[in-house]
């Protein structure tokens, strides 16, 4: 049984709006402009989609749990996300995020770092209010998840800002995905489904096939991405267009590229990729996308992605086999194919 | 080959080979990161979905084996429920919390005179205290220096909560929103004051408001 386009859209509005009404209520006074205040609301309210609370909240009622069980941890997951953003704008060197300039480029970096850090602390607090709601033991079971979270995510980065900064470029698919399991998939995919049954499921839910089925589901999710980086329009996309190639990432576009290129091609691309971001022009960045084109980069990553997007749905049968059907937990099946075939 | 060592055919074959590669590739990945750092943890197939009858379909769901799951999970709240009243309980007779915990507290803030602030409030009564629907009360907000903000600057919203029984037979009601609009000269500071519920004459929630200049 699936849900119709209409309610699982109402769903995803409805998990959206409350995190989001939550989410206001820890945000400082606006202040004035460039105050600090201002800075922490300022992407909190840009309106993401919401995919991490929606998935924590949806999983917590699939589960046989309450949705306000789950919900300081869905905003502590909100806050925390929206403080990534803010440092991994800086770290990138991003203009663009959710169609606006980013915090950095609308002010500073030290005011931005700053801002971030206030950021991660309310999402903190809000993580607190587990201990009055759900006692202590479920409390720190909670606490332990977004400290695995926040582990996996700073040491995947710190691999990619080593690669960038060492000028690694022997790099295999397999190396990709185990920066992006790191790096994004478990704070985008495998950390709200845990978090969400841990609670639905008051602890009786094994994490494991959840965190299979997260990260094919964060994997394709995060391959679509770095596609729509180089296709997708910037007005729907809500990110600066080929900002991937200008910062250099080693995605898996550019992984099989380096691996896949001409001697004399992979020595220009080496060059570009060592080039500081300021120094790689639009003509460079042309260049590179015109070798991905004839090198079959981006069909090879289109299928190497295809082949994960459909585990992800096998292993969803096998993560919520101990969930009876309900609306919540057809929104989660549904959510695969939203996230998948996404063009924003 | 072309000039440049590229070969098509190879290429073609990697192409076709790709989903396959991929798949394989993310298994091993996830596999390798989900045995670190757990011995003993049971290795399961690196691709659940292959080779096994169904082929990727996972058992139906057995009624009996949600329902165990679901009433082991009902039976760990519960369990928790009442190790956590068991504690507080023994703190309050012996005096353990004094000084450790910090008293639960409603903020309000901070807000600015003229300016509107709001705050989720959650209440969750003992079992049996709460039956009926229950109409909510706050005081006026006091200052140290007796600087107050009246009541009616205060709202909920909904005002009248209607309990529901938990599954461990708690009551809880849903959320409701308090609401403070600072008055346009009333001065900065730290202001205390107190809800109140109909039918729970022992329980005041403190509620503190902080405006700013």
């Amino acid at each position: 049984m699936t849900l119709t386009e209409s309610s699982f859209e109402t769903m995803f509005a409805s998990y959206a709006a409350i995190t989001s009404e939550a989410v206001a209520t820890h945000l400082p006074s606006a202040g004035g402009a460039g105050s600090l205040g201002d800075m922490m609301r300022d992407y909190p309210r840009r309106g993401g989609k919401a995919i991490r609370p929606a998935l924590c909240l949806a999983t917590c009622e699939a589960f046989g749990g309450e949705l306000r069980d789950a919900l300081p941890s869905a905003v502590a997951m909100e806050l925390l996300h929206n403080a990534f953003l803010v440092h991994d704008d800086v770290e990138d060197g991003s203009l663009l995020r959710r169609g606006r300039p980013t915090l950095h480029a609308r002010w500073d970096v030290p005011s931005a770092i700053n801002a971030g850090d206030g950021l991660a602390l309310l999402g903190q607090k809000a993580l607190r209010a587990n201990r009055d709601h759900l006692g202590g033991r479920m409390a720190d079971l909670i606490a332990q998840e977004f400290e695995e979270m926040a582990r996996h995510t700073v040491e995947g980065q710190a691999v990619e800002l080593a690669w960038r900064r060492d000028g690694v470029f022997d790099l295999t698919p397999e190396d990709y995905l185990d920066l992006i399991l790191r790096k994004t998939c478990w704070y985008t995919t495998i950390h709200p489904l845990r978090v969400g049954a841990l609670i639905g499921g008051w602890g009786t839910v094994d994490p494991d096939p959840l965190a299979r089925f997260g990260f094919y589901l964060g994997a394709a999710f995060q391959i679509q991405d770095d596609m729509l980086n180089l296709t997708g329009e910037v007005e729907r996309y809500g990110k600066e267009r080929d900002g991937d190639l200008y910062e250099g990432k080693r995605t898996l576009l550019l992984i099989h590229l380096l691996a896949n290129a001409a001697p004399d091609e992979r020595r220009w691309l080496e060059a570009f990729l060592r080039a500081e971001r300021t120094d790689r022009t639009p003509d460079d960045v042309d260049k590179v996308r015109r070798l991905l084109d004839e090198y079959g980069s981006l069909e090879f990553t289109r299928r190497f992605g295809e082949g994960i997007a459909e585990a992800a749905t096998a292993a969803f049968q096998v993560a919520f086999a101990d969930a009876p059907d309900s609306p919540a937990r057809r929104f989660v099946a549904e959510l695969i194919p939203y996230m998948l075939e996404r063009s924003e | 080959m072309t000039d440049n060592g590229y070969d098509p055919a190879a290429a073609m074959r990697a192409l076709a080979e790709a989903p396959r590669v991929g798949l394989e590739a993310a298994a091993a990945v996830i596999e390798r990161i989900l045995t670190l750092g757990r011995p003993g943890t049971a290795a399961l197939p690196a691709i659940p979905w292959d080779g096994g009858a169904g082929n990727g379909e996972a058992p139906p769901p057995a009624d009996r084996k949600v329902q165990l799951r679901r009433a082991r999970a009902d039976a760990e709240r519960v369990l928790d429920a009442y190790g956590d009243w068991a504690r507080q309980l023994l703190d309050g007779v012996f005096g353990l919390a004094e000084g450790s915990a910090e008293p639960e507290v409603l903020e309000l803030g901070p807000v600015r005179p003229g300016d509107t602030v709001e705050a989720d409030l959650w209440l969750h009564a003992p079992p049996g205290r709460l039956t009926a629907p229950a109409r909510l009360h706050i005081t006026a907000l006091t200052a140290h220096d007796g600087t107050t903000v009246p009541a009616d600057a205060m709202g909920f919203e909904p005002a009248v909560l209607v309990p529901t029984t938990t599954g461990n037979g708690g009551q809880t009601t849903p959320t409701t929103r308090v609401r403070l609009r600072a008055p346009d000269d009333v001065p900065a500071g730290s202001y205390h004051g107190h809800v109140l519920v109909d039918g729970l004459p022992e329980i005041a929630l403190a509620v503190r408001a902080q405006v700013v200049a």
